[in-house]
């Protein structure tokens, strides 16, 4: 399919702010399920957009505005064609403890995606919620992976405004409540728990499907976060507890990381009060002809 | 690795306390056991055959003398600030500096080898380092295990891919070293991120040159002060140009390195600057000054790498300059040390020292390493438990990259705290055997007695690889030898190595060498420091003015004076409020009934912001953040008013009588630190910019004064009365009433009140005046930039001239109001001049405030003439 997705922040600030420094991480990704052809990104007030890939592999684009500004606005644009995405036949074909045998000679490259980290804390963290029966060593790696995925989806009920990013996975876990981050990184501790590589992926989801009737995905205002899973035959599965699928053709992949800290949107600084009013608009639309 | 381990033996350090033999008259009738139980007789023949020339010339000081020499040498020491604080709680003292009168000497050959160790160490280290941040070949090799690396958070990922391949990552790197009875050097552990110790080594050596210059004419002594300009010269080298900029970064105001910042600073001729005096521009770093912004093209490091960019790392300590990670990312900055450099010192890398170094550079590794447990494996964790107490238990970082030198404190509860840690974060502790380390003899009370020694060594990798001949000795103190642990040594020795050959050859190169640095004069005064100067400046001003306004208020009494007295009184009570920075009291039109707590507000109210103690709080606050900038005479001064404002207890309910006193006592503080700020500090563009402070608060108070009080007489005053007590009150206040006498010989009439405190360019608390003395401190601010187009000036010039050209009759035109006389038809037009007056005051004060703007923009936060 193809997406045109306009990302759009904008800071009001009712006094100037000035030396603003940002980096973002809106870029979508080209890889193999997707591809990226004509990118924008706008800032006003306008000023040079610098780019580097960051550890991860993300693409990230940083700016600074030393003048006096009232407003800054950030609009990022890009047309995506998105690809099917299955689950490989290997994955099938293995369970769980083999397949965690075969990824130990990735380890080097696996290691972050393995620890814990302040959103994603590991063992103990889990413990209320009993999930000893996830993830067993004979179970198929396949089977394992998506029933963790339709488990969560079932066990857990999205809600908007009841979390923040800065909510302890605990309290996610106390009240079975959240939204997509939430979800993505609960997932991400269970698997990297039980020993499965595991990262965080930004993104964007197409919500309501134009052409169909089926229900409506579920997405933060289509600003999205899920999961991608290690494959013993060396790539990455995207799964997304929220919608309980595969992340597939109507996801748009953004950047991936341990935990949202590594994929936040924009990283920035400013000079001034602390009275900016934000506001972010994003939009996935579907083009014609797929 | 834990079999390897398992094999090593560890020797029970037995030291001997020394005996107490009979009192010598001179050192000669002890030394010699001394030194054969000594590092110098332990199987070091080489030398002691060095030494032995020096000792004789030693042994023939009478202790009398070696007792007054190493007097001096301490409070040398006390005067030059060097001392150091522990880090820890537990020891809050502050010790000072005890330096050795006898240096520790080592051999040329023995200190050869130690220097190709030292130099190897190091660049096998940085060729990790540049590894680790790239390619990371080392971990795919297994040859260090990466979680070792990847749960380091001294491992920045950030940081990966920043570097080219080319640049180097550990530029000036040190080692602390000991030396065991057999004569074997190990390494205990490394400091290759943000060294600490080299100021003290230089001073060292200066003062004991200076004190014992006899005992050098016995021996040619390798030079060390040339290792700063080394150092200078190799930070140039990292920029590519010829005359680059360079700076020391500091988070600023650290105890126990301040002095060492201070010290190489200034031996290197370049500037201290913290985080918030640099900048992103362009993607460039560049120093805000005075004169503008200057583009920085080398920072010498002595901060750790997290708390540098909150873009890349988060928020940690004081701020830290964001974006400054993608500017060595695009090569327009070097970071000397490289960022990211902590995690070599971690100390559970130790125990793959010679693997590094096979590695890297396929040599052997020529200095050992002393045998470390990483309590991360479970085996080596067993190990460590079994026999705790025997061993020394360290963390694998320091609390901070930049630790200080000497923690200082006890060691049984270091230990205990380490045992504590050892069971909650295992992976975040390693333990060392006790090294019997050799011993040095040093002249404690009366006498020469064996300590053991243990040495830092610094090493420089420019285009020469290099070692600081010598280093750091270090010997604890104390006899019991449970505090014989580096650690705990607080005791310093210059360290001597005899000349070679080569000593000629360097002399030379010296004077070749052209300093091709950029000098301390090319950097004005910062921006930071003038920024806390203005407002320095404007606040002492403002509680100053408040202080005195209140002292005369008070005085002029409220209970006891009538209801019409105090509708006159009330409106210079309105303009003290707000002249402090309350807008809200003026619209209160009758006075109310009880002044008292309006008086005790304006003054002691710590929760009212325009209070006086309020604005003395902040202005001690702007003196603490520049507190290197300021004399001690200026902190003192200030210090001392703070403190003794922070004492008064009952604030909230001071006895009115108490009021006043205090009030007066204000007046005459301010004056006193003004006068002493004149006096003691220098007057460069930072002063200008304190006194620009004062002169527009003061501008800004008179005006708002005026404005209030002014059309206030023209409402309500008779003008047939015979004198105007507010406007005389007003004059007192502003304290212009004596030049008021001088100048008109008369009563107070509004418009010669007016004439005076707007037009009179020399009466100090008058506009003129201090728009006059405004232009002058812009002037000279901008002379120095040698750029007279400016928009501060022109401001100032314009408000100059229109106060020149102002007609008084417009907003007093009634002329006989000097013979005493007013028509009716006047008297109703006095509302409309009463307005104008209003209108007017307020213009003049909403260009003070852009003129504020423009002197912020302009010089301190260099937004001008971009928006």
């Amino acid at each position: 399919m193809k997406f045109t997705v306009v990302h759009k922040t904008e800071y009001h600030y009712q006094t100037p702010a000035s030396e603003s420094y940002g980096e973002l991480r809106v870029c979508p990704k080209s890889d193999v399920s997707q591809k990226v052809s004509r990118r924008k990104l706008v800032i006003e007030p306008d000023v040079k957009v610098q780019r580097y890939t960051d550890f991860f592999g993300n693409q990230v684009e940083y700016f600074s505005i030393p003048r006096r500004h009232q407003k800054l606005s950030i609009s990022s644009r890009a047309e995506v064609q998105t690809q099917p995405v299955v689950m490989p036949d290997h994955a099938k074909e293995i369970t769980v403890a083999e397949a965690r045998q075969v990824m130990r000679a990735r380890l080097l490259e696996h290691y972050p995606y393995l620890q814990p980290t302040s959103l994603v804390p590991l063992r103990s963290a889990i413990e209320p919620l009993k999930v000893h029966h996830m993830c067993r060593d004979t179970e198929l790696f396949a089977d394992a992976i998506m029933r963790l995925n339709t488990w969560i989806f079932e066990n857990f009920t999205y809600k908007s405004g009841f979390t923040e990013i800065t909510t302890p996975l605990n309290q996610i876990i106390k009240h079975k409540k959240g939204v997509c981050q939430d979800f993505a990184h609960l997932m991400l501790s269970i698997l990297r728990t039980y020993k499965l590589p595991a990262r965080y992926v930004s993104g964007y989801i197409e919500a309501y499907d134009p052409e169909t009737t089926d229900p409506n995905l579920i997405g933060a205002t289509a600003s999205h976060a899920w999961v991608e899973v290690a494959l013993p035959g060396g790539n990455w599965i995207g799964l997304d507890p929220t919608n309980n699928q595969i992340a597939g053709e109507r996801h748009v992949k953004v950047a991936v990381g341990r935990d949202y800290h590594d994929v936040a949107p924009l990283t920035g600084t400013y000079k001034g009060a602390q009275d900016q009013k934000l506001e972010v608009i994003v939009s996935v639309k579907r083009r014609k002809g797929k | 690795m834990g079999a390897c381990l398992k094999s090593l033996k560890f020797r029970i350090p037995h030291l001997k306390i020394l005996p107490q033999s009979k009192q010598p008259m001179a050192l000669a009738s002890i030394s010699g056991t001394i030194i054969r139980k000594s590092e110098l007789g332990d199987g070091n023949p080489s030398a002691r055959a060095f030494a032995k020339p020096f000792l004789k010339s030693f042994e023939t000081f009478p202790l009398k003398q070696l007792m007054q020499r190493r007097e001096r040498l301490q409070d040398m020491g006390v005067e030059l600030g060097m001392h150091f604080k522990g880090a820890d709680t537990f020891s809050s003292e502050t010790t000072f500096w005890k330096l050795d009168v006898l240096p520790r000497i080592l051999s040329r050959q023995e200190w050869e080898f130690l220097e190709n160790g030292l130099v190897q160490r190091a660049r096998a280290f940085d060729a990790l380092l540049r590894d680790l941040y790239s390619t990371q070949r080392i971990l795919k090799d297994r040859i260090i295990p990466f979680d070792l690396i990847f749960d380091d958070p001294a491992f920045l990922y950030p940081c990966h891919g920043v570097l080219s391949a080319k640049q180097p990552y550990l530029t000036m790197g040190a080692v602390d070293l000991v030396r065991d009875r057999k004569g074997q050097w190990m390494v205990t552990g490394n400091h290759y991120s943000t060294p600490v110790g080299l100021s003290y080594i230089l001073q060292n050596r200066r003062m004991l040159a200076q004190t014992i210059p006899e005992l050098f004419e016995s021996m040619d002594v390798e030079p060390i002060s040339g290792f700063s300009s080394d150092l200078i010269e190799v930070l140039a080298q990292q920029s590519g140009k010829s005359k680059p900029r360079i700076v020391l970064l500091t988070s600023g105001g650290i105890e126990p390195v301040t002095f060492e910042e201070a010290f190489l600073a200034r031996r290197m001729g370049i500037p201290i600057v913290e985080p918030s005096d640099l900048l992103v521009r362009n993607h460039q770093i560049v120093l805000k000054t005075v004169g503008g912004l200057k583009p920085i093209d080398v920072i010498y490091r002595r901060m750790p790498s997290i708390e540098l960019d909150p873009i890349a790392f988060g928020s940690h300590g004081r701020g830290g300059i964001p974006g400054l990670l993608n500017c060595v990312r695009r090569g327009t900055v070097t970071i000397v040390n490289a960022i990211g450099c902590g995690v070599a010192d971690n100390k559970a890398l130790l125990p793959y020292s010679d693997q590094i170094i096979q590695y890297y550079l396929g040599e052997i590794p020529l200095l050992p390493t002393v045998p470390t447990y990483i309590c991360r494996d479970p085996d080596q964790r067993l190990e460590v438990e079994e026999k705790v107490d025997d061993l020394l238990l360290k963390p694998v970082h320091r609390e901070h990259e930049t630790g200080g030198l000497y923690e200082g404190g006890d060691r049984k509860t270091y230990h205990q705290r380490m045992k504590k840690l050892l069971k909650s974060h295992p992976k975040w502790v390693v333990a060392q055997p006790f090294i019997d380390a050799s011993q040095y003899p040093r002249f404690i009370e009366k006498k020469l007695v064996n300590r053991p020694a243990y040495l830092r060594a610094f090493t420089l990798l420019g285009e020469r690889p290099m070692a600081l001949p010598g280093g750091l000795t270090r010997q604890a103190l104390a006899s019991d030898p449970y505090l014989y642990v580096a650690d705990f040594a607080t005791g310093t020795k210059d360290t001597w190595i005899p000349t070679g050959k080569k000593r000629k050859r360097n002399k030379k190169q010296k004077s070749d060498r052209q300093r091709p640095i950029a000098s301390f004069s090319d950097f004005p005064v910062s921006s930071r420091v003038a920024e806390n100067l203005y407002w320095m400046g404007r606040y002492s001003e403002r509680a100053e003015h408040t202080a005195r306004m209140v002292d005369i208020l008070v005085e002029s009494g409220w209970k006891h004076i009538g209801k019409r007295e105090r509708s006159n009184l009330w409106p210079l009570w309105q303009a003290a409020r707000q002249a402090s920075g309350d807008t809200t009291t003026k619209k209160r039109k009758t006075p109310p009934k009880e002044i008292i707590p309006i008086a005790r507000q304006l003054i002691l109210d710590d929760s009212y912001s325009g209070s006086a103690y309020n604005n003395l709080k902040r202005a001690h606050w702007n003196a603490a953040e520049i507190r290197e900038f300021i004399t001690p005479e200026v902190w003192t001064c200030l210090n001392h008013f703070t403190n003794s404002w922070d004492e008064i207890p009952y604030k909230g309910r001071i006895a009115p009588a108490r009021l006043q006193p205090i009030c007066e006592d204000a007046v005459y503080e301010f004056a006193r630190l003004n006068g002493t700020i004149n006096r003691t500090m220098p007057h460069d563009d930072g002063w200008e910019c304190y006194r620009i402070g004062i002169l527009l608060e003061r501008a800004i108070s008179t005006t708002t004064s005026l404005g209030i009080v002014l059309p206030h007489a023209l409402r309500h005053t008779n003008p047939r009365s015979h004198e105007d007590p507010d406007l005389t009150t007003l004059l007192r206040m502003l304290g212009s009433l004596d030049a008021y006498h001088r100048e008109y010989r008369s009563r107070t009439y509004a418009r010669l009140v007016a004439e005076l405190l707007w037009k009179n360019d020399e009466t100090p608390n008058a506009l003129a005046y201090c728009l006059r003395y405004i232009f002058y401190g812009l002037e000279a601010l901008h002379d120095r930039k040698r750029n007279s187009r400016s928009s501060s000036l022109t401001l100032v010039r314009e408000l100059k001239s229109q106060i020149r050209k102002l007609d008084l009759e417009t907003f007093f035109p009634n002329r006989s109001m000097d013979s005493d006389q007013v028509s009716s038809h006047e008297t109703m037009d006095l509302e409309a001049h009463a307005q104008s007056i209003e209108r007017f005051t307020g213009s003049v004060n909403e260009a003070l405030g852009q003129l504020h703007t423009k002197i912020e923009d302009r010089f301190f936060a260099h937004l001008s003439g971009a928006h």
